[in-house]
């Protein structure tokens, strides 16, 4: 079948079968940010933003995706190479070690910094319950989003002065 | 994957994937195909039955999203929810929010994962009659009504009528889910009423290993009115539990009382034993929910209890 969504910005057509997840369809794509982890929804490393909502991208089918709008971490930052502040935060935090969760965390804390930028810990931790990671743990990586939030809304009050 | 499930998933090979412009065309196909015809809400537990090897007959598969079925309407005696409604579009509704007596909603909802929540449609969690999903129990305590559209027109059943057995529903083969009605006809005695959902997990991402949602209202003798109680992973189907029920409606909110009732409900429950939990586990987990939900039932009303 046809498929016709927008993947970072672009429009994109692609063939796919009707049993194939949307995973597999954007890393055929090119798309190789988005991990393949546990095929079964509950690691998260597959995790991407649909219409700009967290979704398992294993367990989803491809034709769901039909007409959407898909962002993955190479849709983050600028084109001309510029990080997402969420990436910056990641880095400075040190939020990763063997580095394959990393991306479904970078999209889970999109979703939460949009949704609820002044999320409290407890709020982020438990955002992040369908995201695991099995070498640094999570402190670093809660602290990369509450550094990042903060960031966010530092900014948001220059811009507002 | 595991080799077996390779081997499994590679069995799931529709050949068509049918974005449907009418609901005729749904009853047409599901007509035609039966069983080797499958709506999608968003795929979730259709993924994971793939992956256990359940769907090789499945050939077409049926995407409502030009039905129109994604919205959540609060009306006068009734809130009315499209079965394509995303779970988390609902969570996120005031009504559920906000409204004790049907809050049981938006908690159940926020207790899966964000990922499934954005993607999953109440008639997927519904259909799926799989015992071990949230919604079911939590529709069975507010007395829902089901919509089914089929080719003699739309039937509405109570859901208390809808699961017959692990895997069965009472839909026949030319029918879909459209739409959910849950009654909001307690409204004048509305700030007595509350509901809550309350789950056991093994771990933050997983199944209940039992669900229990309570619906009530209590008096201003502290006397429980209207009762009801449901859950989900005590048994091949999601269930209500009329024997506690009964053991509540109309006592007074005391310790004796939540006694008799916990070990009802340990009674009433049929559960099997799976990787989470024993039966036994579960009928001590289903004394211990019923308690709390009571009392968090009865914190939400102001309604002072036995400490
Ligand atoms: C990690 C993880 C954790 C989870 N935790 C929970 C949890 O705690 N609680 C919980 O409740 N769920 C949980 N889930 C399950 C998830 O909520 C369900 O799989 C999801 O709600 C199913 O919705 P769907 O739209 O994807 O259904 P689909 O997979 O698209 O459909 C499911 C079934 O229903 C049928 N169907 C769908 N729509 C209709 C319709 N309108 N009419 C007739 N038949 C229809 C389909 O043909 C299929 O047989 C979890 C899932 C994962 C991956």
């Amino acid at each position: 079948m046809d498929l016709r969504f927008t993947i970072n910005g672009f429009d994109t057509e692609v063939e796919a079968k009707a049993h194939e997840n949307l995973r597999d369809v954007l890393r055929r794509t090119g798309f190789k940010s988005v991990k393949k982890g546990c095929d079964v929804g509950g690691c998260g490393a597959c995790t991407v933003l649909v219409d700009g909502k967290a979704v398992y991208s294993c367990c989803v089918l491809a034709g769901w995706a039909q007409g959407k709008k898909i962002t993955t971490v190479e849709g983050l930052g600028s084109e001309s190479g510029t990080l997402d502040s969420i990436q910056e935060s990641f880095i400075l935090s040190g939020a990763a070690q063997c580095g394959y969760c990393t991306s479904g965390f970078l999209m889970i804390s999109k979703e939460i910094l949009a949704e609820k930028p002044s999320a409290t810990e407890i709020e982020i931790r438990k955002a992040l319950s369908g995201n695991l990671c099995r070498c640094t743990g999570y402190a670093k990586i809660v602290e990369a989003i509450i550094v990042a939030s903060k960031q966010q809304s530092s900014s948001a009050r220059a811009l507002a002065v | 994957m595991p080799q077996i499930y390779k081997q499994s998933y590679s069995e799931f090979r529709p050949d068509e994937y049918i974005y449907a412009k009418s609901k005729e065309e749904v009853i047409a196909i599901l007509k035609q195909y039966g069983e080797s015809a499958r709506i999608v809400g968003a795929g979730i537990t259709l993924h994971e039955m793939a992956v256990l090897g359940f769907l090789p007959h499945v050939k077409k598969l049926i995407d409502l999203r030009n039905l129109g079925l994604e919205y959540v309407r609060v009306e006068g005696a009734q809130v009315r929810i499209g079965a394509s409604t995303r779970l988390r579009e609902i969570a996120s509704n005031d009504f559920f929010r906000k409204d004790p007596a049907f809050q049981t909603v938006s908690e159940a909802i926020d207790s899966i994962p964000l990922q499934v929540a954005n993607a999953a449609t109440l008639g997927g969690n519904l259909c799926s009659a799989v015992p071990i999903l949230s919604m079911p129990p939590v529709l069975m305590a507010l007395d829902a009504e089901l919509v089914l559209t089929g080719s003699k027109g739309d039937r509405v059943i109570s859901i208390n009528e809808f699961y017959l057995d692990y895997l069965l529903t009472s839909i026949q083969p030319d029918e879909f889910l459209s739409e959910v009605r849950i009654p909001t006809r307690e409204q004048a005695g509305r700030n007595k009423r509350a509901s809550t959902y309350l789950a056991e997990k093994v771990v933050a991402v997983d199944y209940p290993t039992l669900s229990l949602t309570a619906a009530l209202s209590i008096d201003k003798d502290s006397k429980f009115e209207e009762v009801r109680i449901a859950v989900g992973s005590a048994g091949r189907i999601p269930t209500r539990l009329p024997n506690t029920e009964k053991s509540l409606q109309g006592k007074k909110f005391e310790n004796s009382t939540l006694d008799k009732a916990s070990e009802s409900a340990a009674k009433e429950i049929d559960p099997s034993a799976d990787l989470r939990a024993s039966p036994e586990y579960r009928r001590t987990l289903v004394s211990y929910l019923l308690k709390q939900a009571v009392h968090k039932c009865a914190s939400k009303i102001g309604s002072g209890g036995p400490r």
